[in-house]
């Protein structure tokens, strides 16, 4: 601690680990939240179900999605980020997922939440398996820190079928 | 190391503290005004007083966030402590400087000479300075 330049460095490379330390612990205080979320996909429709001329298959859906994720936020929370997605087996794959829908939930507020709408992303098979095929949809999180780590987990819905015949 | 009094001949004492000021960023910007340099028991007190004002700074934010629940807190709460800590401990105030050393006058350091190392090839030099 000799000159002003030398006590200047020592406060700000202290200062510097102390915050580290703090976020570190910011980040295991989450490990102490426990979330209940609840969820809950219904297709109300399927729009049009139609072969490409490139030989895949693709659905159009009517989804409403309502969800409460508001027991993942914490003190340490920046977001959710939350996916819908179909699962399904062909002979070609064991597990095809196609993202349908997603979103950015910025607060607990808007935790618990319901939506309306027509798939965001296409849904579009390798190949054309999906006359007939059951499948199931996930809802997919991942709660996003302001410091450390990430957490992820889903719930998965079984159930929904598609139609036998393109229409 | 604190509290010995070394004598450094050829040197005044109070330029060494301006010597001091003289390398530090504040000096080059704010033109003729410069604080003396800290003591070494000013300089002592500074440090333990800036590991203790950081650490308790940091866990009472830690503490009020976590409690209210508010990130946004903690970084305030900390941030503000750090720049008070900074304030207090690194320029070189007056009361970091109460003990100041008594540099060893340069007259009377003349007066004693160091002593010489007695080998075959000290002879030869015979110098006064040093």
């Amino acid at each position: 601690m000799h000159s002003f330049g030398y006590r200047a460095n020592a406060v700000v490379t202290f200062a510097v680990t102390i915050l580290a330390v703090m976020c570190s612990l910011a980040s295991l205080s989450d490990n102490f939240n426990v979330p209940t979320p609840t969820a809950d996909v219904k297709v109300l429709n399927i729009n049009w179900f139609q072969k490409q001329p490139n030989g895949n298959d693709e659905v159009s859906l009517t989804l409403n999605a309502s969800a409460d994720l508001s027991s993942m936020f914490t003190w340490n929370t920046k977001q959710v980020f939350v996916f819908v997605a179909a699962e399904y087996e062909t002979p070609q794959n064991a597990l095809n997922q196609v993202s349908l829908w997603d979103g950015i939930i910025p607060s607990k507020e808007h935790a618990k939440f319901w939506i309306h709408t027509t798939n965001k992303y296409r849904f579009i098979d390798q190949g054309s398996n999906l006359r007939g095929k059951d499948f199931n949809l996930t809802l997919h999180w991942h709660v996003m820190p302001k410091t450390g780590k990430m957490f992820a987990d889903k719930i998965v819905m079984t159930g929904y079928h598609l139609p036998e015949e393109y229409r | 190391m604190f509290n010995s009094t070394p004598s450094k001949a050829n040197l005044n004492p109070t330029r060494s503290g301006r010597l001091d000021a003289l390398r530090s960023p504040s000096f080059r910007h704010c033109g003729e005004f410069s604080l003396p340099a800290m003591d070494w028991q000013g300089q002592k007190r500074s440090e333990i007083l800036m590991l203790i004002s950081l650490v308790v700074f940091g866990v009472v934010a830690f503490g009020v966030g976590y409690a209210i629940g508010s990130f946004q807190i903690m970084m305030l709460i900390y941030g503000s402590g750090v720049v008070l800590t900074a304030l207090i401990t690194v320029p070189n105030w007056p009361l970091f400087n109460r003990h100041p050393l008594k540099w060893l006058d340069p007259s009377e350091a003349d007066r004693h000479p160091k002593p010489q190392a007695n080998t075959a090839t000290s002879k030869k030099k015979v110098s006064k300075q040093k």
